[in-house]
């Protein structure tokens, strides 16, 4: 059991040490609160919202509707729209988080429009964007007052058309005139109905609880650089050569190195959950919330030991971390939300720790429980196998 | 007396740069045994094969009558390490250093807490155990390092240059303490240095190392008698080339040369020495011989016949600067 000694050592040694501990505590706490307060609601509106346009319509009436988020500058202003055909599809990117609504309009929209049934265009929204919401459900809202109005004005006038002779001007005049009041009726007005669902995630995410999430993960991370300081400077000590002239096997001193940084990540975790729960942070399941931020704190841990065995000296070590922590942390989602980036930029999360454990954490504090994170527990835990395999294959001991 | 020690042929190369080059010698049980070479001569590379810590490229050794390959358990059992660097935890006080390496071996409850007393006992820093190492003097943290590989009281102790930059009390104490544990407990101990007078003092017997070889290893004794003799170095009134044939003929004296003063350096900024400051004496001798007292009179009834006074007289008796000086060529601390 040398390996346990030696996690608690380094446990001990990081503790002691008030530069890390304010590192690694103090700072994130200071960032959720500013970072979570200051952006509280400009989150939504720094980018184009990303939506979706899901058209089934069999008839002309359901493009005409959906053609202006592709040509209307105002709206092409607002979203960044993209047709899709499976509607299901569409709401499982809203339910991941990547798209702010969908828009779809049923198969049989022209037919019921143009044999004065009612029809309806269905929206959905993340309620994780609030704003977003609002706006994308008001344009649809428009949209349909305007088809319902042309609708029954159409509806009108072919009404009146039929018994009117085409040399009488002064006849059509007045069919326009009944064709307008009659589309001003708010009974005729729900000739086209909104049907509005929100994405069954639960409660919205205020920003100072997306915050305590990402600014957990990153500095979970920079736990991880810490370790891998500490496995660089033990071999440029000679602590290391001490420990490795013991009966302590190679096994037993990693081992016990990344229980130190296994240790280190959880008490960081367990203090920030606190912290953040204090100031009214909901974070959700703590069964599933465990379960993501154990995995996280294990990618974090095999990071550690892949840096160390890359970094070979304390200043590259230094240098390497900061810019894996730093692009994680940017791709990944812990400085703004991924809902946010560019289309092509988002993917990119994925190839990232934070990026994964942030959605495991923001998938419990939407209501999800432990079935809901198990693909970010997965993936994590698959991240922090390939980190220590490449680390404990590569790393120097003299 | 049985060997505790027994290295045969230890090679390390770093590519084609031999570390270690073919190192073979024994250590007997309760010896105290010194490593003598400068900086970079492969003392330290020897060591970390010896205790494990870097594995040779060829060759073997045995501790306690174990391969140091083969039973790598057993030795580090049986063997300690003082690595010339502090290899502490300097955030961590004393007593949870020494505990931390004792758990390490496999110590544990009374026995560790009796291990870690009797190492502070032995450093004299029990007052100070709970105090963090980095609030310790320079010397006071040699002392913990040299305990920390003393906690599980190995037969064979490994010491690296343990008094690098220590002050002269704590070097002081250093020693004691080496001389205690080998006397009082039977410690056999493996002392590296390039510190002439430390070795000389602590060591029975001396391996003399340069680029990764073994040059001479024998008891200090054995390794000056090479040298055969001393050196007396005489200031004149005068001095000239018959004097200096006359003294060369006398029957104790191996050889007599004129010192060539240095020439007077100049000051950090670039001025004159000072005239308040020591003149050399312009008319030194430098006489070697084998028998330093008889060449001695010798030499100063010869002065007296020719009627030449002396100045000055120093009589360097030879050591083991002096032997390596006429192994290498050049100085220890090169």
């Amino acid at each position: 059991m040398r390996w346990i000694h030696i996690g608690l050592k380094d446990l001990k040694v990081t503790l002691r040490d008030r530069s890390a501990t304010g590192i690694l505590l103090a700072m994130p706490m200071l960032l959720i609160v500013i970072l979570g307060s200051a952006l509280g609601n400009l989150a939504a509106n720094i980018s184009k919202m990303p939506v979706a346009i899901v058209n089934q319509d069999e008839g002309d009436v359901g493009a005409k509707v959906t053609d202006a988020y592709f040509t209307d500058s105002s709206l092409t202003k607002l979203f960044l729209a993209k047709r899709m055909r499976d509607p299901l599809a569409a709401r499982a990117e809203v339910e991941r988080g990547d798209l702010a609504g969908v828009l779809v309009v049923p198969h049989d929209f022209t037919r019921r429009l143009n044999t004065g049934k009612p029809s309806r265009i269905l929206v959905y929204t993340d309620p994780g964007r609030q704003i977003s919401g609002t706006v994308f459900r008001s344009v649809a809202e428009g949209i349909s007052t305007q088809v319902s109005a042309a609708s029954i004005a159409a509806r009108t006038a072919a009404f009146y058309a039929k018994d009117i002779r085409v040399s009488d001007p002064s006849f059509i005049s007045a069919v326009i005139g009944k064709a307008v009041q009659s589309a001003s009726e708010t009974k005729a007005l729900d000739a086209v109905k909104l049907e509005e669902t929100t994405a069954a995630r639960g409660k919205e995410i205020p920003m100072v609880s997306y915050y305590a999430g990402g600014m957990s993960a990153m500095f979970i991370m920079f736990g991880a650089m810490f370790g891998a300081f500490s496995l660089v400077r033990e071999r440029d000590d000679w602590t290391l050569p001490r420990m490795m002239m013991t009966p302590a096997t190679k096994m037993d001193i990693v081992g016990g190195k990344m229980l130190g940084v296994f240790m280190v990540g959880i008490a960081q975790f367990a203090v920030l959950y606190a912290f953040t729960s204090a100031i009214g942070v909901q974070w959700g399941d703590p069964v599933a919330l465990w379960a993501v931020a154990i995995s996280l704190v294990a990618a974090a841990t095999g990071m550690s030991i892949l840096i160390a065995a890359v970094g070979k000296t304390t200043r590259s070590v230094s240098g390497l971390a900061q810019i894996v922590i730093q692009f994680m942390a940017a791709v990944g989602g812990s400085f703004f939300p991924v809902s946010q980036f560019p289309a092509w930029l988002q993917p990119l999360h994925y190839a990232s720790v934070n990026g994964w454990a942030i959605d495991g954490i923001l998938e419990v504090m939407r209501g999800g429980g432990i079935a809901s994170v198990v693909p970010s527990i997965v993936a994590l835990l698959a991240m922090a196998f390939a980190f220590f395999a490449l680390g404990a294959w590569r790393l120097r001991w003299e | 007396m049985p060997h505790i020690l027994e290295a045969d042929n230890l090679v390390k190369k770093y590519g084609e740069f031999a570390a270690v080059d073919g190192v073979s010698f024994d250590v007997e049980e309760g010896e105290v045994f010194g490593l003598l070479g400068p900086n970079g001569a492969g003392k330290t590379t020897t060591i970390s094969i010896l205790t494990g810590v870097l594995e040779p490229t060829s060759g073997t050794a045995r501790i306690g009558g174990h391969d140091i390959l083969q039973e790598a358990q057993t030795v580090k059992q049986i063997s300690g390490l003082v690595p010339q660097d502090l290899a502490l935890y300097p955030t961590l006080s004393a007593r949870t250093n020494l505990e931390f390496f004792g758990r390490i071996y496999g110590l544990r409850g009374k026995e560790l807490a009796e291990r870690v007393a009797d190492v502070l006992g032995v450093v004299a820093l029990t007052d100070r155990a709970g105090d963090p190492i980095e609030k310790y003097s320079g010397g006071m943290k040699r002392r913990i390092n040299i305990a920390a590989g003393l906690v599980h009281q190995p037969r064979l102790l490994f010491l690296d240059e343990p008094t690098v930059g220590v002050d002269p009390q704590s070097r002081n104490h250093i020693f004691e303490s080496v001389l205690q544990l080998n006397r009082d407990r039977g410690m056999s101990i493996i002392y590296t240095s390039h510190y002439m007078e430390e070795v000389e003092l602590l060591c029975n017997r001396v391996a003399i190392v340069d680029r990764g070889r073994i040059i001479a290893l024998d008891t200090i004794r054995n390794l000056i008698a090479v040298l055969g003799g001393g050196v007396i170095q005489l200031g004149l009134e005068r001095i000239d080339d018959d004097m200096l044939s006359a003294i060369r003929a006398l029957p104790a004296v191996n050889d007599a040369n004129r010192v060539v003063p240095p020439a007077p350096a100049a000051t950090a900024g670039g001025e004159p020495p000072s005239p308040a400051a020591p003149t050399q004496e312009p008319n030194l001798v430098k006489i070697e011989s084998k028998r330093s007292q008889d060449a001695l009179v010798q030499v100063i009834g010869y002065l007296n016949d020719v009627g030449v006074a002396f100045t000055s007289v120093q009589i360097f008796e030879p050591n083991l600067e002096s032997v390596f000086l006429h192994l290498t060529g050049k100085s220890l601390r090169d």
